[in-house]
């Protein structure tokens, strides 16, 4: 889950992320009263409010005064134009916050948990823009629905993640290009990928600038953050000069047939589109680029075939390349005029021409050395989306567990987005998610290698574990994992059970867990906040106790009601007279177990 | 197929309009005899068959590589009528077999045999039981087939193994075996050595065959017969021989003779190296093994009862194949049969009415067949083809029964036949070319009186080795050919019995060589190489180049416009064609074989003529292209 969240952060290797420390609120100008440094949060999914516990971590805004006064809203010391940002927050039942890049451009954060179809208004939203002059009930416009609500339940924790390009101006003020959101990614779940920005969303600034602070709403309602992290980056100042080239047709062990170039000229940018052939040809360029600013330059290089660039007779690549690797040397750059020449050889024509240099100084935006068509794109895959209809839907699959690949996977859609992965092999949840259903291009397109089935929306990641186990006591440690003949599959039935909104099917597990019978049924509940895991058992239950939960840490937030896992989802249980469940440490996880002595069978709810 | 189609159909009109008498027979075809009825499909489903079942009240279930289970009502459309399609069950992962038994469906998906049941009887499964579960390792390569019941009940089914740029069998427990599973859902292991185990099936004596399809340690197609304890070549899965119920005694990759020389010769110093009943030589036959039936339809499909039909899954075709047992063990020939499905031919199951239902699927693996699944049926009309019925050893040569009487001067003349034998390689690269092949004189010719049987007498018939019968020169009493000119015979084993008596071999002086082009003394050289491409064509088909290649489409490898598009010399063409380089092609699914017992003369004026599909010149008479070269 965690791999999965950061990927947005991760593609600029090499160069610095800068983390907001949240210890005090320096990193914020004039912060009013709304805005406290404290240790912690936590909610309740009907909770109007957070509980903060003291210390230094997260920053939350509880509503001291009047709501909707503009001053309430935080401002960062920092200004910023191109950048990417991610961050966790928390907002209790009902509340209303968003994340301002440029103070300008808002990313809506609202409590739209359980709304099946999210608007421009919904949490995620790139919120819309407002002019009154458009008439009564039309001031809204040009805003962007999230492609699918991926929000949490009030008091868990989000992850957002913001990939943001600043709108520029030329020197007169006039601008060139509009903002632009690259990608805005909530909750591991991409929700807007290259949405342009005709101008300022609704309560930004209506001037447009390079620089301006991120801004974060701080007078709508309680809202907690943490974890924000952040890496600029700034418009490449770097010029080229038009390159000569020579195109030489034939070519042997990398070297040219014959001396006289087939073709030779100049053209505004180095590009493989020079060599008409797919094979047996040399291609050179030689040409120069300005530097405006010194520094360590990271020059950067991809090509199908064999390749050579050098910059000021400095061997930046050398060798043999297929596309995506991409070979790269820092390299000191003074102010000034720099040569280089680049040697593009091509003896196979079983992957097609591809050529692409890349001039990047820290903290800015990677520049483009040749045309922008010469490196190609890797040809898109059309998805293969398994859909849920008005009945569960189930698909068995390989799945990714982590790094463990999953044979005996089963995924199960149920209605209203919630969908669980299910290991049959363990009896034990892989992930619990709400949005779409499966992505199953890996297993489906061409001969589908991978054969993985992929969530598609909002994630929970669980621990395959099956929840039923003997133990001596109640602090003996629960199996990882269970062996074949200590747990056997035996296939699932699958059961009408009837709600308000309707008759639904669902599968029914059924093992066998050393002599124990057990049915293992999960269903949505009433207003799809969760699911309800029913377990059935027949035989001894002495010694027979339930995992429910398992995370870094399990709190009570409610009666029988914990937040687990850093706040990641809830759990509910149904203890009895004599069967209570415990909170227990095991090796440095907190476990949420119960005997089940004298029971026949157990429910718990994962609410998230 | 479509030109004689088109021929034939101008020569109606020629007829009919009177201008033109022709006396001549038009050539028969397949369709002539076995047409070929396709099941129309629902627009929004992907049949991509992995299983067929029929069922005893005639309707059909199939199971698909997207894990549904879908019951057909009214699949033989009887009276021009659609079919119906209702989906039993879904949700299960590359369901790639289906049995129907006792009221219930059972499905081999890649990681379970599942029973299929409909408790409250609504037309759909709602009882999903575990019959049996194995472990995979997440490779896709892991493919379980099956099952196959026996007359006992149990269920066979065979484990692919692993690819790893090569076959591997550790990866999981009982990859690269047979296994039965028992009624209890307990498995047990049968025989090993399986690399890609497409097609099986329990003959009405109750023994497993089994297809294999080309690859490492796999030199072309064959059909093995397995029995407990067998090793069927491929190493992946003796990893496997190390539990104690192995029926193999533990053995590993270095008690293999790898040395290239013949399986026959290997198995000779390998004991539990079993050799195929019959090879399905590579692109002559087919090119990957797919699913075998035996005709248990007492005549209702043709005069081949007791044969079986087996089919290959990139070709989109079958073949036939008829067994006998010499010196107690199988052995036999493989014929063509019947081309121009639709998709890749995976499964066929018999119909109630004796007709075959051909489950097809093509995505990622490439097919002739253009579709990417599809459902036919095969359905013998009733007129009588001109066939070798069956090809049987004797201990001097061979006899083939035709399905008709033969033209007794036509069956005597030397010239109709063209006999040869060669064998493969037995090695851990993947394929192999065309090795040892020599000529087997024909010495004799005996016809018999009802001039339904023809026995060859041959020199040079070398045991182990496959025999290449083509009979191009035979016709019936009405003046047609065969309507298949060739067999392939594997003789495992020569049977004892009496020599026929025939006359001293009489010395005919050889044909001349018609390509006058090639002169004998001196090399070839490429750019000299003026291109014929009538005279390619020939070689195209003769060399079955065109069993995976086409002019300008993709079919199993790639098209011959693409490969003029790499530029490659003559000269390179050739080095590839004898020593293919399948990483040049990553986007396709089949390696080619090496194809080095292909002249070297017929490669160059292939080449040469695939060199003249490419580059600017777009349009050209082909007649008229001077080399590049």
């Amino acid at each position: 889950m965690l791999k999965k969240l950061l990927f947005l952060l991760t593609p600029l290797t090499g160069f610095a992320q800068t983390q907001i420390p949240l210890n005090d609120l320096s990193a914020f100008k004039n912060p009013s009263t709304n805005w406290t440094i404290e240790g912690g949060v936590t909610g309740n999914f009907n909770a109007e409010s957070l509980t903060a516990t003291a210390g230094k971590s997260v920053i939350v805004c509880t509503i001291r005064g009047k709501k909707y006064q503009t001053n309430d809203d935080l401002y960062s010391v920092m200004e910023h134009g191109d950048i990417k940002m991610s961050m966790d927050f928390m907002i209790p039942k009902g509340s209303n916050s968003g994340l301002y890049l440029q103070s300008r451009y808002e990313v809506q954060i609202l409590d739209s948990w359980l709304k099946k179809v999210p608007n421009d208004g919904d949490c995620g939203a790139i919120y819309h823009r407002w002019d009154e002059s458009r008439g009564k009930g039309n001031e809204g416009y040009e805003g962007h629905a999230p492609r699918q609500n991926a929000c949490k339940a009030p008091g868990l924790w989000n992850h957002l993640e913001v990939d943001f390009k600043a709108p520029t101006f030329d020197a007169s003020g006039k601008k060139l290009t509009n903002a632009r959101f690259n990608k805005v990614v909530l909750n591991g779940v991409l929700i807007h990928e290259n949405i342009e920005l005709l101008g300022v969303t609704r309560g930004g600034a209506l001037q447009e600038v390079a620089k301006a602070p991120f801004r974060i709403q701080g007078d709508h309602g309680q809202v907690a953050f943490k974890n924000i992290v952040y890496e600029k980056s700034e418009p490449s100042k770097l010029t080229f000069s038009p390159a000569s080239y020579e195109y030489f047709e034939g070519v042997k062990e990398g070297i040219t047939k014959s001396n006289t170039p087939t073709a030779t000229g100049t053209v505004a940018r180095p590009t493989m589109k020079l060599a008409p052939n797919q094979s047996d040809f040399v291609l050179t360029f030689k040409g120069k680029f300005n530097v405006p600013e010194a520094d360590n330059y990271k020059i950067s290089c991809q090509w199908n075939g064999l390749g050579t660039l050098v910059v000021d007779n400095d061997t930046i690549a050398n060798g043999w390349y297929l596309q995506p690797d991409e070979h790269s040397k820092i390299k000191q750059l003074s102010v000034g005029e720099h040569t280089y020449s680049i040697r593009y050889v091509k003896e196979f024509s079983w992957r097609k021409n591809s050529l692409g240099i890349f001039i990047q100084k820290p903290l800015s935006e990677k520049a483009s050395l040749t045309e922008r068509t010469s490196l190609l794109e890797p040809e898109p895959i059309p998805l293969v989306e398994i859909k849920t209809n008005d009945q569960p839907v189930l698909q068995r699959s390989f799945m990714m567990f982590g790094k463990t690949k999953k044979t005996h996977a089963i995924s199960v859609g149920m209605p209203n987005g919630l969908s669980f992965s299910y290991d049959l092999n363990q009896g034990g949840f892989l992930h619990l998610w709400r949005g779409k259903f499966l992505n199953a291009t890996e297993m489906w397109h061409d001969r589908g290698e991978p054969q993985t089935g992929e969530p598609m929306g909002t994630v929970v990641t669980s621990n395959d574990k099956f929840p039923l186990a003997y133990l001596s006591n109640a602090d003996t440690a629960f199996p990882d994992s269970l062996t074949k003949n200590d747990l056997k599959y035996k296939g699932y039935k699958l059961e009408k059970r009837w709600s308000f909104s309707g008759e639904f099917t669902y599968p029914n597990f059924m093992y066998e867990y050393k002599g124990l019978k057990v049915n293992d049924i999960t269903t949505p509940l009433d207003q799809f906040e969760g699911v309800n895991r029913n377990l059935k058992f027949e035989g001894e239950a002495g010694q027979l106790y339930a995992l429910m939960a398992e995370g870094s840490d399990i709190v009570e937030v409610g009666t029988n009601r914990y937040s687990v896992d850093n706040q990641n989802y809830y759990v509910q249980v149904f203890p009895t007279e004599t069967n209570k469940p415990i909170v227990r440490n095991n090796n440095g996880k907190k476990q949420l177990v119960m005997p089940l002595n004298g029971l026949k069978e157990i429910s718990y709810h994962l609410i998230f | 197929m479509k030109t004689t189609k088109l021929l034939s159909l101008i020569l109606i009109g020629l007829l009919t309009q009177q201008t033109f008498a022709q006396t001549k027979p038009r050539p028969l075809t397949e369709e002539d005899f076995y047409e070929i009825k396709t099941l129309p499909i629902p627009d929004n489903i992907r049949l991509e068959i992995g299983g067929v079942a029929p069922m005893p009240d005639g309707r059909l279930g199939v199971c698909t590589r997207r894990g549904e289970v879908w019951v057909i009502e009214n699949p033989y459309q009887l009276n021009g009528t659609s079919p119906s399609y209702t989906l039993f069950a879904s949700g299960l992962h590359e369901a790639l077999g289906l049995a129907y038994r006792d009221g219930a469906f059972y499905c081999t998906q890649r990681g379970e045999l599942t029973k299929l049941i409909d408790t409250d009887a609504d037309g759909k499964a709602d009882v999903y039981e575990s019959v049996a579960n194995w472990d995979l390792s997440g490779n896709y390569h892991e493919y379980s087939y099956g099952p196959v019941f026996d007359k006992a009940g149990d269920m066979y089914l065979t484990f692919n193994v692993a690819w790893v740029g090569y076959g591997e069998g550790k990866l999981a427990k009982w990859r690269g075996w047979l296994v039965k599973i028992k009624k209890d859902g307990t498995l047990e292991p049968v025989a090993t050595g399986l690399r890609s185990p497409a097609g099986f099936t329990v003959n009405s004596n109750g023994d497993v065959l089994y297809g294999e399809n080309q690859g490492d340690w796999v030199g072309s197609g064959r059909i093995t017969h397995l029995e407990k304890g067998d090793f069927a070549g491929n190493a992946g899965g003796l990893y496997w021989t190390k539990e104690p119920d192995s029926p193999l005694k533990f053995t590993t990759v270095k008690d293999i003779p790898d040395t290239g020389e013949p399986m026959f010769e290997a198995a000779k110093k390998m004991k539990s190296l079993k050799l195929p009943a019959v090879w399905f030589p590579h692109a002559l036959m087919g090119i990957s093994t797919a699913d075998m039936i035996e005709d248990e339809t007492g005549g209702k499909f043709g005069p081949f009862q007791g044969q079986y039909f087996v089919y290959d899954q990139g070709q989109s075709k079958a073949m036939r194949m008829t067994l006998e047992k010499v010196n107690g063990k199988y052995q036999g020939a493989c014929y063509p049969f019947r081309e121009g499905f639709q998709s890749g031919t995976l499964r066929a199951r018999w119909g109630n009415d004796g007709s075959m239902f051909v489950g097809q699927t093509s995505r990622g693996w490439g097919s002739t067949g253009k579709d990417l699944f599809g459902l036919q049926r095969l359905v013998w009309n009733g007129r009588m083809p001109f066939e070798m019925k069956s090809v049987s050893a004797r201990p001097d040569g061979f006899e083939i029964e035709f399905t008709q009487p033969v033209s007794r001067q036509s069956a005597e003349n030397y010239s109709s036949y063209e006999l040869k034998s060669f064998t493969y390689k037995y090695q851990h690269q993947y394929g192999s070319p065309i090795i040892n092949q020599e000529d087997t004189p024909l010495r004799g010719v005996i016809v018999s009186e009802d001039r339904m049987k023809v026995r060859l007498v041959l020199d040079n018939i070398r045991q182990g080795y496959i025999h290449q019968l083509m009979a191009s020169g035979i016709v019936n009493d009405e003046g047609q050919p065969l309507l298949h000119d060739v067999s392939y015979y594997t003789l495992n084993e020569i049977p004892t019995g009496d020599m026929a008596k025939v006359a001293p071999r009489v010395i005919v002086p050889a044909t001349p060589v018609k390509d006058a082009k090639v002169n004998a003394k001196k090399p070839v050289l490429s750019k000299d190489i003026i291109v014929n491409s009538k005279e390619v064509a020939v070689l195209l088909k003769k060399h079955a180049c065109l069993a995976c290649h086409a002019e300008a489409t993709k079919v199993v490898g790639p098209s011959y416009t693409d490969i003029a598009k790499r530029n490659y010399t003559n000269e390179q063409i050739l080095e590839l064609v004898y020593k293919p380089k399948p990483e040049n092609w990553p986007d396709y699914a089949t390696e080619m074989a090496p194809m080095s017992h292909v002249p070297k003369a017929d490669v160059l004026k292939i080449a040469a003529w695939i060199n003249s599909l490419g580059g600017k010149k777009a349009k050209v008479d082909l007649n008229k292209i001077e080399n590049r070269d």
